[in-house]
């Protein structure tokens, strides 16, 4: 009996250092479209998967939301790290 | 000067651990603790019958022995000056088999400031490798006004650090550092003792070994040093400005850092 497949997707959060595609990458989580599966801070995480959006884009992910660059800009303060690109990959998972 | 003196004043914090603390936001203290202690305060731990929140110094008194001696209590000193205080609020933080991390998060509500009034100092009675949970650290992020709800879509970060520390580990972090717990992936549980401790008057002079014929040119390379996963973008000169901002609280001085400062600070 064949296997029966669903198409999913999988997202990814990358985390740029700069609006620019180009820009490195300083964070990512990956979340698998898998019931019970986890997405978490792990001491023991290899590197950044990608060094940049691009590299991911040339993977097969596609960007699904892009920073905004007009977001806002304090001249003083700081507050999170990079800004967030959300991409995603449809793939076939066993049902 | 009494030896006692002497000895307390050699256990303060130089100029650069100090300055690392300002850059990083924390500073680990490995005390040469009596032997036998971590294993006495680990047996009473395991021997309590239930969390007991505040109460936890009463129960296991030989945990004031830790925060007493002298290392701990000179870079206690040296970040929050002589007249320090404990604070009521302590927790035993129980990393059981099979937890999940906890997302990044800054303690408290969102009013930041850039001085430093309050720290954490995590003490862990055990060894605790990368699979038993450790605490895992942001360096340089309290600098950063964050929302907790802010953090949620993070998970792991360019340059953080897990505290996979040797028993008898103090981990002494600014208040507002990014820091979570990870998850146990072992059978055994991780324990770690999270005191706070307060500073109770504003800065008039350091409290630290401070070598003033040296001590600016130290400054120099610490208060521009990269750290965690910044690069030359444009947090990267702001947060040089807001640790010369507490490089100048810390000492006493009149903060006066105006915008562009940045650019003295280039070497």
């Amino acid at each position: 009996m064949a296997n029966t497949k669903q198409q999913r997707q999988r997202l990814l959060y990358l985390h740029a250092q700069k609006p620019s595609i180009r820009a490195d990458v300083v964070a990512v989580a990956l979340h698998e479209p898998i019931a019970d599966s986890i997405t978490e801070v792990d001491p023991e995480a290899i590197d950044i998967p990608y060094p940049t959006v691009h590299a991911a884009m040339v993977d097969g992910w596609r960007v699904v939301h892009f920073p905004d660059q007009r977001g806002h800009f304090e001249d003083r303060e700081i507050d999170v790290i990079g800004y967030e690109f959300i991409l995603e990959k449809i793939e076939a998972f066993d049902e | 000067m009494s030896d006692a003196v002497a000895t307390e004043k050699e256990m303060l914090l130089t100029d650069a651990e100090l300055l690392g603390f300002i850059a990083q936001g924390y500073h680990l203290i490995e005390p040469e603790l009596p032997a036998g202690l971590n294993e006495a305060i680990c047996e009473q731990t395991d021997a309590l019958e239930s969390n007991p929140g505040n109460e936890i110094l009463a129960r296991v008194p030989m945990l004031q022995q830790v925060y007493d001696h002298p290392q701990v209590r000179g870079a206690l000193v040296s970040l929050l000056g002589e007249d320090l205080q404990m604070d009521g609020h302590r927790h035993l933080h129980v990393n059981v088999p099979g937890s999940r991390s906890q997302g990044w998060h800054q303690d408290g509500t969102n009013v930041r400031h850039h001085q430093t009034w309050c720290v954490l100092a995590m003490y862990f009675p055990h060894d605790v490798p990368a699979d038993l949970g450790p605490t895992i650290i942001m360096p340089g992020t309290h600098f950063r006004n964050t929302p907790t709800d802010q953090l949620a879509t993070y998970a792991n970060l360019k340059g953080q650090v897990p505290l996979t520390v040797k028993a008898g580990t103090v981990a002494i972090t600014h208040y507002d550092l990014w820091h979570a717990a990870t998850r146990n992936k072992t059978t055994r549980e991780r324990y770690m003792l999270k005191f706070l401790f307060n500073r109770m008057s504003q800065p008039s002079a350091p409290s630290w070994n401070f070598d003033a014929t040296t001590a600016e040119e130290t400054a120099r390379s610490y208060l521009s040093t990269m750290v965690g996963a910044k690069g030359y973008s444009s947090d990267y000169y702001k947060e040089w400005e807001l640790r010369k901002e507490m490089w100048q609280w810390f000492k006493g001085e009149q903060v006066d850092v105006p915008p562009g400062e940045f650019r003295n600070m280039l070497s």
